[in-house]
């Protein structure tokens, strides 16, 4: 019975636990501030984005979904290569934005 | 139409050329992007173009080309399509191939006082003390090779504009270098040195060489300096 009832907990918790809240890619070709606008604009289109933030010196773009919500690996590779760039990996994480954004300032 | 007459291509021959060589034809999906490009005694230009996708964008433009003299007026309104061919995104750069071509109506205007002082004959299709006017459909290709970090760029680009009756190119080789590495939200500062290369049968051959500074910051790019003999361009551009 523990068990049933743990596997039934489990098939509502996985959705969310599967979801850090931060999406980190690397992505290459990012030189300028155009390409930085172009990803992030695109990235905001998505129903699932809360937030985008991107560093060209590493190479990142991250984006916060809202609550409860995930993009999918090919969802986030088919905006990245529909904008030009190339996308290498993708890391979900528990980092909250603000801290990403003050990491990128103190290397500027 | 009136045809142009040899005895008139030869009064054009001093035409300069024109034809945008701003930074990058295409940015990024879904942007509509508007340039602007000065060079004295050369041209004055205006585009604005759609990008639908990252390597396609299309729009209309005017250019206006100086170096006739005092009462010759040469301008073009056309519709073109850019290409991007060939991307390489590297760790830390970028390099791409573009390639353009589009399709207009270029005028060019002389007054009655620079017809009267030629005393050309112009074939018996002008009487002088008469302005003219020359409407004909003119085309244009091009393209554009560049690589890019966020310390160096390097381009080297080819704009030819053409009709029947006249032709004429530009080849634009642009190298600069950033003082420091921008940021996505922070201001990009660049040293541009360029040469063009002017050729065609509507002004003589010469290289320009130009110092310009770039900065560009969000949406907003611009680009002024002087040529070597002090004659000032500008470029700017703006994406939304």
């Amino acid at each position: 019975m523990k068990k049933n009832v743990l596997a039934v907990l489990m098939l509502f918790v996985s959705p969310l636990a599967a979801h850090a809240g931060t999406i980190e890619m690397k992505v290459f070709g990012m030189v300028c501030g155009f390409c930085a606008q172009g990803i992030e604009k695109s990235l905001r289109k998505l129903s699932a984005t809360a937030d985008v933030t991107v560093s060209l010196e590493n190479q990142l773009v991250a984006v916060s979904t809202r609550d409860g919500v995930d993009i999918p690996d090919a969802e986030l590779r088919k905006v990245i290569e529909e904008a030009g760039y190339d996308l290498k990996d993708i890391a979900r994480t528990n980092r909250p934005m603000q801290e990403i954004r003050e990491q990128v300032a103190q290397k500027q | 139409m009136k045809p142009l007459t040899p005895g008139l291509i030869c009064m054009l021959a001093v035409l300069a050329p024109g034809g945008s060589a701003l930074a990058r034809p295409i940015l990024y999906s879904h942007s509509t992007t508007v340039m602007a490009e000065y060079a004295e005694d050369v041209m004055r230009d205006v585009q604005v173009s759609y990008a639908p996708g990252h390597y396609l964008a299309f729009g209309v433009g005017h250019l206006e080309l100086d170096g006739g003299g005092p009462g010759v007026e040469h301008e073009i309104n056309f519709g073109r399509l850019n290409l991007l061919v060939k991307r390489w995104n590297l760790e830390k750069a970028q390099s791409n191939i573009f390639i353009w071509g589009g399709v207009g109506r270029s005028s060019i205007r002389i007054s009655a006082d620079v017809l009267g002082s030629t005393g050309h004959n112009h074939g018996g299709t002008v009487n002088t003390g008469e302005a003219v006017t020359f409407n004909e459909t003119a085309g244009n290709v091009g393209g554009q090779i560049d690589y890019e970090t966020r310390r160096v760029y390097t381009s080297f680009a080819t704009d030819s504009q053409f009709a029947a009756s006249f032709t004429h190119r530009m080849d634009t080789l642009q190298f600069g270098i950033a003082p420091y590495e921008h940021e996505a939200n922070g201001l990009a500062t660049f040293f541009i040195v360029s040469a063009t290369k002017y050729s065609g049968n509507l002004q003589k051959e010469e290289t320009q060489v130009a110092v310009l500074l770039r900065m560009f910051r969000k949406s907003f790019w611009v680009e002024a300096g002087a040529t070597t003999d002090g004659k000032p361009q500008a470029r700017l551009m703006l994406t939304f």
